[in-house]
This record gives structure tokens, sequence and C-alpha cells, in this order.
């Protein structure tokens, strides 16, 4: 095989006329080629010699790298060998070095291999350490309001049978499904990944996104189901509450509306995306007032692959709800820590609080499975629930009265991890990433 | 966004929720213009606040009895989905790929 390599050669006039002329942007007047090498090197003469001064980095000075004074010079050529191992590492007493294929590093986008798998969040969040303390989200309810669960799925992909409740999940009024027997679907999804930080926890099954979905059935998938889901996970929660069967309640949001179309327009006193007035953000406001986490997916907007539902939309698309000062804003990135192209940025659309996102979380990853064998668990969708068993796990210890949602939230934000290049906020990864083992510390525990 | 598609409108319930009669009657609206598989919904207990759904035109703004009350709908009504990329505008939906049983079709 062929294989491209860099390597250094002596001074001789070749080269020094070759780097002197691409230095000021003209022809060499003398080849390349003519240059003496080591008979099994074949230099590439589309590549310019580099002065490197005598290729030594500690004797290597500005004025020793001009090419009339420089004593070796960098070039480009072709070797052949069996494979890449069989590649000398000296020619002629200089060294040989590869020159490999370098490329942008392309956003993680829908299609996009899966990156890593669940046991690694769990190492890159510090399970180990939060469960070492005992959060594990122990007698702390985390609901699902998304498709629904199927429980058969969930216990074959997690390997063990989750805690779930029977009692306290939702059937929408005139629907046949039994809580966790839906179909395999994205709710299925955020259950394995809410399980991954909180592998204690108990599931609620809230099926707002069911196919089967009361209110005519014609609409199928709109916001009253999820009123009508919220106000029967509102009834619930105070009598659980009061009961006390949980010590938190942590409610996971992978949903949103994908564009301002969708909506009434502009200006309509009774539209959804940007009115906190709206019926729906009241009760999340309430909900979140009597003491649950909500958490909502920023959306799958992102400015490098925005779905093609968001139509080319990429600014202001963090809406309704999903904008709320109330809830966590959860974005997503990989196990790399670099952001998903597909994840929604802030600022958040006009009318609603602007610094959303508010943290990332971890997506794209080899989870549940749930759309078959080697399918990444994909999407905010996925960044959502990873976030909500962080909180869940906290949740653990961290009682409401000493930890109200919103001292919580706030302690999540100032604990998180920055990976952008600026401090404080902006509007890939919001705070940063989330850091559950410090921001447990932060509340004491 | 259609005008015949369902809304939200808010009305009042002291000391309990409205009956569906009497929300339509808050809103002006005969009781059949009222959806009532969804029925009377609890919004905001401190401001007894309760949700309907119902078809309305969107254009036509509702306030409360007499005028003096704020904005009670029609309120926004969206279609909303999950927050999983698809690599299509549709966005299908996947059937269970691995097999595992619907149990709605059984």
């Amino acid at each position: 095989m062929r294989v491209q390599v860099l390597t250094v050669l002596p001074s001789q006039e070749p080269l020094v006329e070759s780097a002197m002329a691409s230095w000021e942007g003209r022809p060499s007047t003398i080849p390349l080629l003519a240059a003496r090498t080591a008979p099994s090197l074949e230099i590439d003469p589309t590549f310019a010699a580099i002065a490197v001064g005598s290729g030594r980095p500690a004797e290597t000075t500005v004025t020793s790298m001009a090419p009339e004074a420089s004593e070796r010079f960098v070039v480009r050529g072709f070797i052949e060998a069996e494979d890449p191992s069989a590649i000398p590492a000296m020619l002629d007493g200089e060294p040989v070095f590869a020159d490999p294929v370098i490329a942008p590093f392309a956003p993680t986008c829908a299609g996009s291999a899966a990156l890593g798998n669940a046991a690694q969040v769990r190492s890159k969040l510090s399970q180990t350490a939060l469960a070492g303390r005992g959060l594990t989200g122990d007698r702390v309810a985390i609901a699902i309001m998304d498709t629904g669960i199927n429980l058969a799925a969930l216990r074959v992909a997690l390997g063990m049978v989750p805690r779930f409740d029977v009692a306290n999940s939702w059937t929408p009024p005139g629907g046949g499904t039994a809580p966790f027997a839906y179909p395999v679907d994205h709710g299925t999804m955020c259950a394995y990944d809410a399980l991954i930080m909180a592998p204690k926890a108990t599931l609620l099954d809230y099926p707002v996104l069911a196919a089967n979905a009361p209110g005519g059935g014609i609409v199928g998938r709109t916001l009253s189901v999820a009123v009508q889901g919220f106000a029967k996970l509102l009834a619930f929660w105070a009598v659980a509450f009061a009961g006390p069967v949980y010590n938190g309640l942590v409610v996971n949001n992978s949903w949103g509306i994908y564009h301002p179309s969708w909506d009434f327009p502009a200006g309509h006193p009774g539209r959804y995306v940007d009115n906190p007035n709206h019926p729906f953000m009241l009760l999340v406001s309430v909900l979140a007032r009597t003491g649950a986490d909500i958490l909502f997916a920023a959306g799958n907007c992102g400015a490098q692959c925005p779905d093609g539902r968001c139509q080319t939309r990429v600014v202001g698309s963090i809406m309704g709800a999903n904008a709320s000062a109330d809830v966590l804003t959860l974005a997503g990135c990989d196990v790399r820590d670099s952001r998903v192209g597909y994840s929604s940025q802030g600022p958040s659309i006009a009318g609603m609080p602007q610094q959303k996102p508010d943290l990332t979380a971890y997506t794209h990853f080899l989870g549940s499975q749930a759309f078959g064998p080697g399918s990444p668990d994909t999407g905010t969708s996925a960044a959502c629930p990873v976030a909500a068993g962080c909180v869940a796990a906290i949740r653990t210890h961290a009682g409401l009265a000493a930890v109200p949602p919103a001292h919580l939230m706030a302690q999540l934000k100032a604990t998180a991890r920055n990976v952008h290049a600026n401090p404080g906020w902006n509007g890939d990864y919001g705070h940063g990433i989330i850091d559950p083992d410090a921001a447990a510390q932060s509340v004491g525990v | 966004m259609s005008a015949a598609k369902p809304s939200l409108m808010t009305v009042r319930g002291e000391p309990g929720p409205p009956t569906l009669a009497e929300a339509a009657r808050q809103l002006g609206l005969p009781t059949g213009a009222l959806d009532a598989a969804f029925g009377v919904v609890l919004v905001d207990p401190e401001q007894k606040l309760y949700c309907v759904e119902a078809v309305v035109d969107a254009d036509q703004p509702t306030r409360g009895e007499e005028g003096r009350e704020a904005f009670r709908g029609p309120y926004s009504n969206p279609e909303i989905a999950p927050f999983r990329p698809t690599e299509d505008a549709a966005g299908a939906e996947t059937a269970d790929p691995r097999g595992i049983p619907d149990p709605k079709a059984e």
C-alpha cells in the first residue's frame, strides 16, 4: 500500500527554494523532486518544503527557521509498505511521521451512530459516588409524561424489574391500555434513561403522547391531553405528599412543539409558545409550587442539524413550557461532551425567560435500544430523563422543605460543569453539563 | 391551525368545580360546544381556575361575565410531539422493531 508520510530532510537547494517560493507566493524555480531523498521515499511535489530550523524544538528560533538559515525541512511524500505497521521509523537517519487524514469534528446528528453507552453516561455522571451516599432515587417518583411505558421491554433492557406504581399512574379517559403496557416507543426509552442515574426510583406512567388520547381521538397528541395528565398528576401528588409515599416527584417531559406555525398566530392572546398565562403554563407553575421538580427537553431545532419539523427555524426555538421559569430545560451533548447538532439553542422565544436551556445532559448513546438493536437513545428527549434521574437521585435525601425545587434548580445550575469557552450561561450548553455529585454536595447530601 | 379545532377555555368554580353546563354558561356557549370527554379540569386551585375544551372560533375572544374578567380563551391547543430527532420532516413513528407484542393488538 502507498502510505502518505511526513519526513525531515537536510537543507539543500531545492528545499530552500521551495520554502522561499511558498513564503513569497510564487512558483518554485527548482523542482522539489530534484531533492536528494532515500530511495524508498517519493516526494509529493504539491506540498512545499517547510523550514524547521534545527528540527530540535529547544534549539529552534525564528531566525533559524528562515529558509536560507534552516538546517532541516519537512517534506511530504509516499512510501510503499505492506501495512501501516511496516512503515520505517527512520529514513536515512531522519524520522518518519504519520500524516493522517484530518476532518472537522462532525456534529452528532439524527443519523449518527451511537456514541458510548449507558455505562459511560453513568460513569461520567459519577453514579457510583452518588449511590455510595445512598442517592439512588429510593422513595422518589419519576413521572414519564410520554407515549406510555412497556414494562416487559424495559425489564429486558435493564436486566432487572424496575420499581413502578400502577395505582398512581394514569390512563387517559377512553384509553384502553393499562399503564406500563403500551407499545415499545419513546416513553420506554425515557423510562430507561431516567433509571440510569436513579435505579431505585419508582416510575409513574403518564401517556400524554399516546396515540389513542382522549378528546375525540381526531387530533391525537395535543396539549389538552397534557393538561389532563398534569392535572391528574397534581391531584395524585397532593395526596401522596400528605401520605407521604414519596420523598419527591420528578416530572420528565421529552416533548414540545417544533414550530410556531403549530400554534395560534403571533399576538393572539390565547397563543401557547410565548404566553405564561396559557392554562398549561399555569398548571406547570402550580405543580412546581407544590414541590415537583419539572424537567423539559429543549427541543431538536439546533443549528447544525435541525429536525425537519423545525422548518429550518433555529432561533428562538425553545418555546412554551419548555422555556418556563418553573422548569429545568435540558440541552443534549454526546459522551465526548460535544453538544449534539440538533439540540435547540438559546435564547428562547421572545416573551419567555431568555436564558434557556438551563443545563446539558448526555444523549445519543446506546441505551434502551427501544428503536431496534444498536439504535441510540437520541434527542434532547434522552438528555432530559438522564437529568431527571440525576434530580431523582439527589431527591433521595434532599427533602422538599430544606431544598425546594427552585433552590435545587439554582444549585444544579451553579455546579454545572462549564465546557464552553466563556464562563457563565451560553445558548449551547446553558450553565454547563449537569454534575449531580457536585449539586448533591452543595445541598448537603 | 384551524378555527374548527378544539381549543382550551378557562372558567371559575367555587367552592368546587363547575358543572359542564355551568362552565358553558360562564362562557356564553351551548353545553354541546364543550367536550364532555375532556370534562372540567382544575388548573390553579388558588385562583379556583378550571379548564374546558371547546370548539369555538379562534378569532372570537371570550371574556368573563359582563366582560369584566380577563381573557378566558380560546387558548391554543397545539399538536405536541416527542423530541426524538428524525432524519425526515415527517417524523414518522416507529413500531416496535424487536417483535415485542403490542398489548393493544392482543
